[in-house]
């Protein structure tokens, strides 16, 4: 008896097929497994700044010492500095438009603007952390210190890899070894692009912009 | 490797039979198919048929600029006094907004497979949860050192 029933096709969606994007041939999900597994880590990555956001929110105003972040904050120049990072998304989903038309030369000129922009950010970042420290907050000034250092460190260092991924994709594209085929390689990376910036988003909001609650903090008991 | 009746089998396989399975059909839509799907969906029109299921570099350019203009109010609303409590559900409300417009577009998941779009909001979900169970037990919505723990 011959196999006759029809093979059942599960891709939901339209579009190209993860072959044609140079990443793994068709799976029952219809989605490459390098996607896949990329969603499935930007999703923990969400689990890890949560945890980093979370700490912050809890240590909020209960600082015993100064500086706080009423008194070192500079708004306006974080803003610019999001801004910069929300224009380098726009630079990157450009620079994957660019590679699905198979024009490799503004691929280039959209990832070096990316990575350009990731380094303008994080020099902002650099000569922010340089400044407070001058202030007198470091690491182990204050609760506050500890919870600002460790999270938007963790951010600086995913925008800095981030930044050394697209550098390479623009060493391969220039060696001629990231052809339209790739397309779903750079996909993959823009991917992870957008989830820093949209990290960024709730930093920029969470630790910046909305005023910091004060807590009444319960002296600690006295041991005789 | 042995193919089961309920396996789909790649084009040119060979059966249990030792005869050769009629090829499938093409996995991938036609320009025509994705139109009609995009129409269907609501979705806009893929920019180059079969080849690109992305918006045109218009609509990412309108996005950005949509993003600029929200970032700029999410500053105003900080600096305005008056707003008192209500600016922080405010700014909470345009930094969702700047999360679901990123997500969407500039990731695709509007566009893409609806599997990876479950995986991240589960994430997100999960994260959510958790973290709001941790608030409530460590106190920080009481606005006092509550911690029994």
């Amino acid at each position: 008896m011959t196999t006759t029933s029809e093979p059942e096709i599960l891709d939901e969606s339209p579009g190209v097929t993860p072959a044609e994007h140079g990443l793994s041939p068709v799976t029952n999900t219809g989605v490459s497994n390098e996607k896949l597994a990329m969603w499935s880590f930007l999703g923990s990555e969400c689990l890890l700044f949560g945890a980093l956001i979370s700490t912050y929110f809890l240590y909020q105003g209960r600082n015993i010492t100064g500086p706080t972040p009423k008194q070192i904050y500079d708004i306006p120049y974080t803003s610019i500095s999001s801004f910069v990072l929300l224009m380098s998304s726009l630079t990157m989903v450009l620079a994957l438009a660019a590679i699905q038309r198979g024009d490799h030369r503004r691929l280039r000129l959209w990832l070096t603007a990316t990575a350009l922009l990731g380094t303008v950010f994080i020099g902002g970042q650099v000569y922010e952390f340089t400044s407070f420290i001058h202030e007198g907050l470091t690491v182990r000034t204050n609760l506050f210190g500890s919870s600002f250092f460790v999270l938007t460190g963790f951010h600086g260092v995913h925008v800095t890899l981030g930044i050394m991924m697209l550098l390479s994709l623009v060493i391969m594209s220039s060696k001629g070894r990231l052809g339209q085929d790739k397309a779903g390689v750079v996909e993959i990376i823009g991917l992870y692009w957008h989830f820093v910036d949209v990290v960024w988003i709730v930093i920029f909001t969470v630790v910046y912009l909305i005023p910091s609650p004060v807590v009444h903090v319960t002296p600690p008991l006295q041991i005789r | 490797m042995t193919d089961t009746p309920d396996t789909p089998t790649a084009a040119g396989a060979t059966t249990i039979t030792g005869q050769e399975a009629p090829p499938p059909p093409p996995a991938d839509p036609t320009s025509r198919e994705l139109v009609e799907e995009a129409a269907v969906h609501r979705r806009p029109v893929p920019e180059g048929g079969e080849h690109g299921a992305h918006p045109t570099d218009a609509l990412y350019i309108r996005i950005a600029l949509i993003l600029a203009v929200i970032t700029a109010i999410e500053v105003a609303v900080s600096y305005i006094k008056g707003l008192g409590d209500t600016s922080a559900p405010l700014l909470i409300a345009l930094a969702a907004v700047k999360f679901f417009l990123v997500g969407s577009y500039f990731m695709h998941l509007r566009f893409d497979n609806r599997v990876l779009r479950r995986l991240f909001v589960t994430g997100i979900i999960l994260a959510l949860i958790v973290y709001a169970i941790v608030f409530l037990l460590l106190g920080v919505f009481s606005n006092t050192h509550g911690a029994h723990v």
